[in-house]
């Protein structure tokens, strides 16, 4: 009787085994022996304007231990260590390690993966991975941005179209041994992994280099700790250049910046500033290019006293003398005509206090003070480029808007997509809008290019070519509402040719020295934009220029084999003597 | 066999050739004769054999394994093709993702042999320096070009020595003509 009840209950357990709870215990016994294993997505390539190669993945496979599971450790150590190329003894340190995880390798050769899983090794997995490259080195490095170890953006445009780039990972479920070897004939779900998309770029390659040797150049022989250059295609807003330097303090040697200094610092403008005042006082009618003005020595605005640059007595400028001169005191005699209301309205029309369009990470849209929070003075320090933080794309953003002929056209990095099958797709250009005149604008070109002629960016004039532009020397706020002393900003923003607008640029210098825009800055716009403007096969100006930007020539001789050639070659300008800033005397070197 | 009425007359007159000389039994009465075929005699059936045959076919156990056994067999030779299509597909797929690694390597090979960095470093080693300085040529509008005469006026005495090919010649009179004042009045704020 008993061996009945035993052999029902049995029977009964074997039933309910096999039939009711069979689903459960069958997912358990294959969890125990199926792995997943990802299969990461190939991330999409990076190329610049004319299809060169900024940033792209190849495929790569992590050789990984699992030392809870490998039982002779010392063996297995003595068979990988010739294929992996390390030392036995490293390799045994690694197996023997208290993890189930140890990276024991990333092999970019497919072949010695291939011996690798030839060996048969229990504990030892190989899972694909992928190595991202940068074949033009650290060029545009900031802008282009970083992956981290798995492969995911986190700086730049790899983080700004991270999700783009990475496609859609994939899975492959395999049945596998305890040893972690594959099971004959076991059963195997692949799901695909889907590539990212590849983004073509704005910027030209050639132009960047170029761009990052000037600027490094200028930085280096100006002592100053940092940089950035933009390049902008004037009627496009397409971003050709965006170089980004620094010097490493430790080492004393230049390197890319750790980000994209353009869109990121906030810096007070200076002088460049003053043409928002002056855009908005030509559209208003409150001012015309000949309109003069009386200059006094300074001038006293709640309590602060303002003073231009160099020392005068009183003067008269016209409006076109005040911008060229770049006369703090005139620029607030037309600001105070203009009002506070009007000034504050275009300041935030022209992009200040605003997202400039790129959507860069961590891009900044910069302070810019509420007109009801603006102090007594503020009327004297807003309209010459005080009080208010930009950053240097938000100032060759205005100064594009001015070259457009008063229409702001956003800026963009990202020319098309291409997608994992190849095909191309050019991204919409986004609209612009007027700010301004037509007339206005031209207007304004005709006072910038004053500058550049006999004004304080006589280092900027392009051989052959008409150019405007705009000084900046600001000091630099130490945040606690001082200055830090003697150190300076120095912007030099402008474009070419000036009756038919091509490029836009900007070029800054932190901590220069000389400090001024005209000295450090508009060198290098003069160099790179000179570059450019050949590179894009950009005619000439009418009569070689209207700025009178062509140097003085020089008498040279140059001996060839069949006797010696005479001609001419251009020197650079004379440089400016001595000058006096708000915060002393300061002499500019040769 | 039900005997019939004409068949049982056949027996009794001659019984020993009944089964094997049907044809030669008279009709039954009122029925027409048929004509006699001209041809040769068709082959006689033996019922009995038949009917033994087509027991066997008609097993449903043999018939079950025949099909069981076919079915199995184009099971395998189903399987093996199939087999062997995957070995030649993954072989397909490993040479396909070799040439793909090769492509990627190559195309990563080509960017750093164009890199602008690699060709000015081999240019400058190369002995390709960059000039001190450059002279550019003014735009000259087609139909009004500028002629030597008027270009050696605008230049010193001392630019009209040497060859007049000199480089730089060329571009030296606009350039002065459009020579600003060089240094500024002031310096900026």
């Amino acid at each position: 009787m008993a061996v009945i009840v035993v052999f029902g209950a049995l029977a009964i357990r074997l039933v309910m085994v096999q039939t009711i709870s069979s689903g459960a215990y069958a997912s358990l016994g294959e969890a125990e022996v199926t792995s997943q294993v990802p299969l990461p997505a190939e991330r999409g390539a990076i190329y610049d304007r004319t299809g060169e190669l900024l940033a792209m993945s190849l495929p790569r496979t992590d050789v990984i231990a699992d030392p809870l599971i490998i039982h002779h450790a010392a063996s297995e150590a003595a068979a990988l260590a010739p294929v992996l190329g390390e030392s036995v003894a490293s390799i045994e340190a690694e197996l023997t390690q208290h993890s189930g995880y140890v990276v024991i390798g990333r092999m970019e050769d497919e072949q010695v993966t291939s011996e690798l899983e030839r060996l048969g090794l229990p504990g030892i997995t190989f899972s694909p991975a992928s190595e991202r490259l940068t074949p033009a080195g650290a060029l545009a490095e900031p802008v282009i941005g970083q992956v981290n170890a798995d492969g995911q953006g986190i700086a730049g445009l790899e983080y700004q179209y991270n999700q783009l780039l990475s496609g859609s990972s994939g899975s492959e479920i395999v049945q596998m041994a305890p040893g972690g070897i594959p099971l004959p004939g076991g059963s195997r779900v692949l799901r695909q992994a889907v590539p990212g998309t590849s983004l073509e770029l704005t910027i030209d390659a050639p132009l960047q280099y170029v761009t990052d040797q000037a600027l490094g150049a200028e930085i280096m022989k100006s002592h100053a700790t940092s940089g950035t250059a933009v390049i902008l295609d004037t009627r496009t807003g397409a971003v050709l250049a965006m170089a980004n330097l620094s010097v490493d303090k430790a080492t004393n040697q230049l390197v890319e910046a750790p980000s994209n200094l353009a869109s990121t610092q906030v810096y007070e403008p200076g002088s460049v500033f003053k043409i928002v005042t002056f855009s908005a006082a030509l559209q208003d009618g409150i001012i015309t290019p000949d309109t003069m003005f009386t200059i006094p020595p300074d001038l006293m605005l709640a309590g602060w006293r303002f003073h231009d640059a160099w020392s005068h007595g009183t003067i008269q400028l016209s409006a076109t003398q005040v911008i060229a001169q770049s006369s703090n005191i005139g620029t607030i005699e037309i600001a105070e005509r203009l009002g506070a209301d009007r000034l504050a309205r275009q300041i935030t029309a022209m992009g200040f206090g605003r997202p400039t369009g790129l959507h860069f990470p961590g891009a900044s849209v910069g302070i810019v003070n509420p007109v009801a929070n603006w102090s007594a003075s503020a009327i004297g320090s807003t309209p010459i480029g005080q009080d208010t933080g930009v950053t240097a794309m938000q100032v060759v953003d205005a100064m594009n808007t001015v070259a457009n002929g008063g229409r702001f056209v956003p800026p963009h990095l990202v020319r098309a997509i291409i997608g994992p099958d190849g095909t191309l797709h050019r991204l919409p250009e986004a609209k612009g809008r007027r700010l301004f005149s037509r007339t206005t604008a031209s207007e304004l070109t005709r006072m910038l290019e004053q500058v550049v002629i006999d004004g304080t960016g006589v280092k900027a004039p392009i051989p052959g070519y008409s150019v405007a532009g705009k000084t900046g020397t600001a000091q630099i706020p130490n945040g606690h509402g001082g200055y830090i002393p003697n150190g300076y900003m120095a912007t030099f923003t402008g474009f070419a040719p000036a009756e038919n607008p091509v490029l836009t640029a900007v070029v800054t210098l932190d901590h220069a020295w000389p400090p001024y825009g005209g000295s450090v800055a508009a060198p290098v716009f003069s160099e790179v934009m000179r570059y450019a403007l050949h590179s894009y096969g950009v005619p000439t100006s009418p009569g070689g220029g209207i700025t009178g930007g062509t140097p003085r020539l020089v008498p040279f001789t140059a001996s060839v084999p069949d006797g010696n050639l005479t001609g001419y070659v251009p020197r650079e300008p004379a440089v400016p003597g001595s000058i006096t800033t708000s915060s002393g005397s300061v002499t500019e070197g040769p | 066999m039900t005997p019939t009425a004409g068949s049982g007359t056949a027996e009794k007159r001659h019984p020993v050739a009944r089964a094997s000389s049907p044809a030669r039994m008279p009709h039954p009465r009122g029925i027409p004769a048929s004509p006699r075929p001209n041809g040769p005699r068709p082959a006689l059936l033996h019922p009995r054999a038949s009917r033994r045959r087509l027991g066997l076919l008609r097993s449903p156990g043999i018939v079950a394994v025949v099909l069981i056994l076919g079915s199995l067999l184009a099971v395998g030779a189903a399987q093996a093709y199939l087999v062997s299509g995957q070995v030649r597909l993954a072989r397909l797929d490993q040479i396909l993702s070799q040439d793909q690694r090769q492509h990627r390597d190559l195309e990563l090979k080509v960017a750093e042999l164009e890199s602008p960095a690699r060709i000015v470093h081999l240019a400058l080693h190369d002995g390709l320096v960059e000039p001190p300085s450059i002279t550019d040529l003014p735009q000259v509008p087609l139909g009004n070009p500028v002629t030597r005469h008027a270009d050696t006026s605008a230049l010193p005495a001392s630019a009209t020595a040497g060859k007049s090919s000199a480089p730089g010649a060329h571009g030296a009179p606009a350039a002065l003509k459009q020579a600003g004042p060089g240094a500024p009045k002031k310096p900026e704020g």
